[in-house]
């Protein structure tokens, strides 16, 4: 208990930091936003999307009653839908990044300070992960146990832990052998207490980065599989709402508002996890903070953008 | 005189014994066919460290000093031969019988900056030792915490502080609470004050003594340093590619040193008034070449000073060398010593 008591003591102290930054605080600011608006969706939103009686005539344009006009294919009113999808796409990427984070530095850790034979099955499953084609293994998966977010979230995190594993393993390794882990083996420490204690909370920075870019990443996939239609048909998110416009021909109609309305959703969400993967990065690496740090973080987002961290890091020890 | 002439040494209980010590690692083989090859970090070194003593560990970086020193602590697990804490023999393999052996040892390390957790602040750094042992309650930790941190001289108001917040000099200060509190008898002091600014390097020393003084601690001081070893220490051996060459008494190996090596080494200093290099031995410098100069097998025939050495003689080609008794309290490995 006293663990976790400390972890969410140094996370509630890294998350002021955050907010210290302009661009943490930008970030958080419009998550908050966001949140609030998923949380209360039904009661922001003008109309129940969901509920079928409440469909207008199809393609409308927008008009006091309809302010982004009504969808090409159902009726729906765009608005709504852009206000409930912003749930989808909150909680599958901040379901899917947490889960990451979890399993990527929980797997990295036991990989990098327990070695031997743990190390190599481990590193050896993410060699193989890593040369998978995921989209089309995904579009496999999703055919065979059914279009759910639940099996979507399940596939990006079987595929998403890899990348952050191996980070952090690499990072483990140098952390191993530093003389204060020494001292405290000496000193009569196991290895639970060393990875608890020493390991994990030097970690912990890397992950949350790596987490808020993971978050906007998956974001991005989700509206993407929903694009293609490898989403939940029965649920409302923005990719849904881009493949609907795009089959009903939008575009062909000039009906421009049922195309920016998702994209706006997916631009914001996505540009709050990315501000606060800057601030974090403004944390670790003072030294790269500046005019050309945006153009930075989306140059090396993944694990190059990671491993360049992890270098810099180096550097400044 | 010198300032250890009031230690509390017992000349008759070694703490620590090594008895034919061998470490060796292996290299990296150049093929899969090929034989492997080792370094031989400490070939078959036999030391005696008194109770109440200050013993130090003098030889050039690479030589196999701090793997001894693991070594000692049941750290490094030995190739060959035996250690022995307390008269009872340490065994890597029991886990559970060489953690309560340990509670008696502590290591401070050259870079306090590294050997403590940055995160950490003083009171967690000092006190860890006994946090991992969970016998204590918290309060009677912090308190110990607290004592030990005023006995090297910081304040108890220190404690709240992060350990990154502190000078070099104040984070050895606080290693060396960090290492008290635990009640340790037997502390490995690896080159403690050679990561420092030259302007601490006495107080810390001094810290050390006094320490040992009050507390009748044993030490075993390792260095390059021999200034700072002719203050500091009781007895010595003196390292050289993982073997020792000369080993005794501090004050008769300085003023009469017998191998080669410790004269190399002895000159090398730089002396203040003369601001040169006396050169008497004339060192023969160049890298210690530790995969060439370090045969497979320990003791395959010859010195293996040779290459170096002023003094050789056709026969170092070709002899053992063992350490040999100068007198009773003085001990080195080079056979020649009488002939010059």
């Amino acid at each position: 208990m006293k663990a976790v008591k400390r972890i969410a003591g140094s996370t509630a102290a890294f998350i002021k930091k955050i907010w210290m930054q302009k661009q943490g605080r930008i970030g958080l600011i419009l998550l908050t936003l966001l949140a609030l608006v998923a949380v209360f969706a039904p009661l922001i939103a003008p109309y129940d999307p969901y509920d079928v009686a409440q469909r207008a005539d199809k393609g409308l344009a927008p008009s006091l009653e309809h302010p982004l006009g009504t969808s090409i294919t159902t009726g729906q009113d765009v608005f709504s839908m852009l206000i409930y999808g912003t749930r989808v796409s909150l909680l599958v990427g901040l379901i899917t990044g947490i889960s990451i984070a979890l399993l990527g530095s929980v797997l990295g850790v036991a990989a990098g300070y327990l070695g031997g034979i743990t190390d190599m099955l481990l590193m050896r499953i993410v060699d193989v992960m890593i040369v998978i084609p995921t989209l089309p293994l995904t579009i496999l998966i999703t055919n065979v146990f059914g279009k759910s977010y639940v099996v979507i979230v399940l596939v990006f995190v079987l595929f998403g832990w890899t990348g952050l594993a191996r980070t952090v393993r690499s990072l483990v390794l140098r952390l191993k052998n530093a003389d204060y882990v020494k001292s405290a083996e000496l000193a009569g420490a196991g290895r639970w207490y060393i990875m608890k204690t020493h390991i994990l909370p030097s970690v912990s920075h890397l992950v949350i980065m790596s987490t808020a870019l993971s978050c906007a990443g998956i974001m991005i996939a989700e509206a993407g599989l929903s694009f293609l239609g490898l989403g939940n048909p029965t649920a409302i998110s923005w990719g849904k709402m881009l493949a609907e416009a795009q089959s009903g021909g939008s575009m062909l109609f000039g009906q421009w508002w049922t195309i920016i309305a998702p994209g706006i959703g997916i631009f914001i969400s996505v540009f709050a996890f990315m501000r606060i993967g800057l601030a974090i990065e403004g944390i670790l690496n003072p030294g790269m903070k500046g005019k050309n740090g945006m153009n930075k973080l989306i140059k090396h987002m993944g694990n190059r953008y990671l491993d360049e961290v992890l270098s810099s890091m180096e550097d400044a020890e | 005189m010198k300032a250890n002439s009031t230690s509390n040494m017992d000349r008759h209980a070694p703490l620590v014994k090594t008895n034919g010590l061998c470490v060796r690692f292996p290299l990296k083989k150049e093929s899969p066919f090929s034989k492997r090859r080792y370094v031989n970090a400490v070939s078959n070194v036999s030391i005696e460290i008194f109770k109440g003593e200050a013993f130090a560990l003098v030889g050039e970086s690479g030589c196999g000093k701090t793997t001894l020193a693991d070594a000692t602590l049941g750290f490094v697990a030995p190739t060959a031969g035996e250690v022995f804490f307390n008269g009872e023999k340490l065994d890597i393999r029991n886990k559970k019988r060489l953690r309560q052996q340990r509670r008696s040892m502590q290591k401070i390390f050259q870079d306090p900056a590294s050997s403590m957790n940055p995160r950490f602040t003083v009171a967690r750094a000092v006190a860890e030792p006994l946090m991992i042992r969970m016998e204590l309650d918290e309060k009677l930790i912090l308190s110990k915490a607290a004592e030990a941190v005023e006995s090297v001289g910081l304040s108890a108001g220190d404690l709240d502080r992060l350990v990154s917040e502190f000078s070099g000099g104040q984070q050895q200060r606080i290693a060396i609470a960090r290492a008290l509190v635990s009640g340790a008898e037997y502390i490995v002091c690896d080159e403690p004050v050679s990561a420092l600014d030259v302007s601490v390097h006495a107080q810390i020393l001094n810290l050390l003594m006094d320490i040992r003084r009050e507390r009748g601690l044993t030490y075993l001081f390792i260095s390059h340093n021999l200034a700072s070893v002719r203050k500091f220490a009781d007895r010595l051996a003196i390292m050289y590619l993982g073997r020792i060459v000369e080993y005794g008494d501090a004050e008769k190996v300085f003023a009469n040193p017998m191998h080669p090596y410790t004269r190399m080494l002895i000159d090398s200093v730089l002396s203040l008034d003369g601001g040169k290099i006396a050169s008497a031995s004339q060192l023969q410098t160049g890298a210690v070449d530790a995969d060439a100069s370090i045969p497979d097998a320990p003791f395959d025939g010859g010195c293996l000073l040779r290459n170096r050495c002023p003094l050789k003689k056709k026969e170092c080609e070709s002899i053992e060398c063992r350490l040999e008794p100068v007198d009773d309290e003085h001990f080195t490995a080079c056979p020649y010593y009488k002939t010059r």
